[in-house]
């Protein structure tokens, strides 16, 4: 009976030194945003909340909101585009027979295969070609190309997975293939678009040399290349100032978990990846 | 034939909608996977003037390209660090939380697992950068447990800059992995656990014997879209060191980089990139033909 109880404390202790190890950077980045410069040479580990010191914020507000603002613009649109291309044919290939449907499938997953390493060069003279460079829409279309298969393929299988008798009896009450779609099976389907999106807009989020390339002009960078060069703002490079930054750039991704965790985890739970 | 057509008649509507994702990869990425082969084969810096000079980039890069050992050692480090980082410690982490009896325990633990990962990826590099600094917490730390003799610039010396970037992170939690493991841990039947518990197996042996086979199928996937995305990942050493000091943690993406966005040389990118798909694609076929064989031993 006592050893049972040892591992059981081993295991909390584990998964506790884990997350302790995991978080103090993410608290380290909290607590230092709101110090000053002089209470950070004193005491440079652990938090000071004699002297909360919001000043840091004011200063790096102006200069990382309109990162936030330029990233959450591409995400959302790019996330949108992914469900809507994504959810329609991948209600196509679980709902129907039609010829060509194996092969035009593969090849949509086939994009999964092929590295963004041997498309970044050819992509990048694309882009310019087509006068892209410096618009998200360079980032915006090239992003949901990339994002179509992933999602197609969570998608499809959930689908395919609906229990059949379901839809085949609203259609015998007459319900259009419409209808069915819009009204059974896409509630049906929620727990699998938070997850889809929510995966998404990760990638799209963090995404770092592509936009780097694409976009110079400062007033349309996203979040990651905006922090990047956040040192060579002027005022921005105090290192306190620069952790308010980074804890600004932290919060939209956090927020919009807060909202659909419950869903991401059922999506998660329902065997999104089985292997 | 004439039923052929038939259906592809009655289906018309459906490959109307499908033109939209045909249209996307078509543009943004068959065409430029094409595009890359034939670009790698031009002495071609961006502008009107192309030569076409056969695989001159190839005998470059293989015969005279002074950094692509160093490149390729690099990277091959990073990747297997990474994939322990992004696949072992994941499921150790899957396999303790799976055993937690608190029901409660565990599902606030699976909540701060995930927390971490919507932290921008950005700015965990961008931290780690700072911690590594001369005056760094890294160092500071070591003052602290009296290692001061390890205390160095650790992404500023070139003997120990890749084992810097490999520890970055640490402990490398990896939120979504984690929970991808756990799920599979849930879909294990209780039968088989109690049989495990009949039989006198110990933890260990129900972790060899049944855990682990029955996991198989998730640590198939995960390795290899960790390999793939690993061998072309440059995002961190990108922005820890920019592959310094002295090219000392060069890796093929940081070379492709230069060489086609500060050197202008497209063609010699190209080939870069060309090549080092092809070294994915190997090893991808090598690690699915493996894991399958293991996978039909097991079952």
């Amino acid at each position: 009976m006592s050893m049972r109880k040892t591992a059981e404390i081993i295991r909390y202790a584990f998964v506790i030194l884990m997350l302790a190890a995991t978080f103090y950077p993410i608290l380290f980045m909290l607590f230092t945003s709101v110090k000053s410069t002089g209470s950070l040479a004193i005491n440079f580990f652990l938090p000071d909340f004699t002297a909360v010191h919001f000043e840091n914020f004011k200063t790096a507000a102006p200069k990382v909101l309109p990162y936030i603002g330029n990233s959450v613009k591409v995400s959302l649109l790019t996330v949108a585009g992914i469900l809507f291309v994504s959810a329609g044919s991948a209600y196509i290939f679980a709902r129907f027979t039609f010829p060509g449907k194996a092969i035009l499938y593969q090849l949509l997953m086939a994009t999964m295969m092929i590295p963004i390493v041997l498309t970044f060069v050819p992509s990048y003279l694309l882009v310019r070609d087509l006068g892209l460079l410096n618009s998200h829409s360079a980032l915006i279309l090239p992003g949901i190309a990339v994002g179509l298969a992933f999602a197609m393929l969570l998608l499809r299988t959930f689908f395919e997975s609906i229990d059949q008798g379901l839809i085949e009896a609203a259609r015998i009450d007459g319900a259009r293939e419409i209808r069915i779609l819009l009204q059974l099976v896409l509630p049906l389907t929620v727990p699998m678009i938070a997850t889809v999106s929510i995966l998404s807009i990760l990638r799209t989020w963090n995404d770092f040399l592509w936009p780097l390339v694409t976009i110079s002009r400062d007033s349309l960078r996203t979040l990651p290349i905006g922090l990047a060069f956040l040192v060579d703002k002027p005022g921005s490079n105090q290192f306190t100032v620069m952790m308010a930054g980074y804890t600004l750039a932290s919060i939209p991704l956090v927020v919009l978990f807060l909202f659909a965790m419950k869903p991401f985890m059922d999506g998660i739970n329902a065997g999104a990846i089985k292997g | 034939m004439r039923h052929t057509l038939k259906s592809v008649y009655k289906a018309r509507y459906l490959y109307l909608f499908l033109l939209i994702p045909f249209a996307f990869i078509a543009l943004f990425i068959f065409y430029p996977f094409f595009r890359g082969f034939q670009i790698s084969l031009l002495d071609w810096s961006g502008g009107n003037r192309t030569e076409f000079v056969g695989f001159d980039n190839y005998r470059e890069l293989f015969w005279n390209e002074p950094l692509l050992g160093r490149a390729v050692r690099n990277i091959l480090i990073l990747a297997v660090a990474g994939i322990l980082q992004a696949v072992g410690i994941s499921f150790l982490m899957a396999w303790v939380i799976h055993h937690i009896r608190s029901a409660k325990s565990k599902y606030v633990m699976r909540i701060f697992v995930i927390v971490p990962s919507l932290i921008p990826a950005i700015v965990g590099y961008l931290l780690w950068k700072k911690f590594y600094e001369p005056e760094g917490l890294v160092n500071r730390l070591l003052g602290l447990v009296g290692l001061d003799f390890l205390q160095q610039a650790w992404l500023g010396d070139v003997s120990v800059v890749v084992t810097a970037i490999v520890f970055a992170g640490f402990p490398w939690l990896n939120g979504a992995n984690t929970l991808i493991y756990l799920a599979g841990f849930l879909q294990i039947p209780k039968e088989m656990y109690e049989a495990a518990k009949i039989d006198g197996a110990t933890s260990w042996r129900t972790l060899w014997h049944l855990e682990i086979p029955m996991l198989a199928g998730q640590t198939r996937i995960l390795l290899l879209l960790s390999l793939i995305s690993l061998l072309q990942n440059y995002d961190n050493v990108f922005l820890l060191t920019r592959g310094g000091p002295m090219d000392a943690s060069v890796v093929p993406g940081i070379l492709l980089y230069k060489n086609a966005f500060l050197f202008g040389r497209y063609g010699y990118a190209s080939a870069i990139g060309v090549s080092l798909f092809a070294f994915i694609f190997i090893l991808s076929l090598l690690s699915m033909r493996l894991s399958k064989e293991s996978g039909e031993k097991v079952s």
